[in-house]
């Protein structure tokens, strides 16, 4: 490449870089954190108990 | 060194010079790898997304570059200075900074990053330099690696003759791995 005879030397600082606006490559996918376990559901209240119904008498047999 | 040649006390500009350059062009049997080298000297590639830096290989007691050395990356004022130029397979602009050697045609830098790329038949480049009246068809790519552009015309004319080509691959290919691997944008044409 004929560029000819030199004439000075010359600086140039740039503000910014004339490199092109780079999209980072794709980093490899890690592998996927375990996912947090699912806090703890609120226990249910506990149903209250049923009424129990009253025992039915047995009936009384009669003394032979 | 004469003082007088020296510039660098002046205020520093602080946009990069915009000048010309050609490359060679290497790449993998697919396309899916290329890369830029110089058609002249040490015959490293230039990095991709990041800044091309000069070496001195004659000496490492000057700045590089230095006015009385030949050391930099080289580019020039205006393209059709590259009229002459050996082989080239890609044509395009580059930024420049950094120290800068400034010569009658053009410059030899510290720093330097491609801007602008195409494709270019080195036999339509040696007739018409930058005006050459065909697209680029296909690349050759020789063992070794080395790809060389070719237009359909030049095509022809290379089977023809029997121009050996190992392996032949669309320009679009290439020109897109090109323009990808630099995150660069096409030269259009003039």
């Amino acid at each position: 490449m004929d560029i000819g005879q030199p004439r000075r030397i010359i600086e140039i600082e740039p503000v910014s870089l004339p490199l092109p606006d780079l999209v980072p490559e794709p980093a490899p996918v890690p592998a996927a954190p375990p996912e947090p376990a699912a806090p703890p559901e609120p226990a249910a209240p506990p149903e209250p108990a049923a009424p129990q119904e009253p025992a039915e008498p047995e009936p009384v047999r009669p003394d032979p | 060194m004469d003082a007088l040649r020296y510039d660098v006390a002046s205020p520093a500009r602080t946009e990069p010079i915009v000048a010309w350059r050609t490359w060679t062009l290497a790449g993998s049997r697919d396309a899916s790898s290329v890369r830029l080298l110089p058609i002249a000297g040490d015959g490293k590639p230039w990095p991709a997304r990041v800044p091309a830096s000069a070496t001195c290989t004659k000496s490492r007691h000057h700045a590089v570059p230095d006015l009385d050395c030949t050391c930099g990356l080289h580019a020039v004022a205006e393209a059709e200075t590259l009229r002459r130029t050996r082989d080239p397979a890609v044509l395009g602009t580059v930024a420049i900074w950094g120290l800068i050697a400034e010569h009658d045609l053009g410059y030899r830098a510290a720093f330097a990053y491609p801007q602008r790329v195409r494709l270019v038949c080195y036999l339509c480049f040696s007739l018409w330099a930058i005006h050459a009246p065909s697209d680029v068809e296909v690349v050759v790519r020789h063992r070794g690696g080395r790809m060389v552009p070719l237009c359909g015309p030049h095509l022809e004319l290379s089977r023809r003759y029997a121009y050996p080509m190992p392996t032949v691959l669309p320009a679009g290919a290439v020109t897109s791995a090109l323009l990808s691997t630099y995150a660069v944008d096409p030269l259009p044409r003039p």
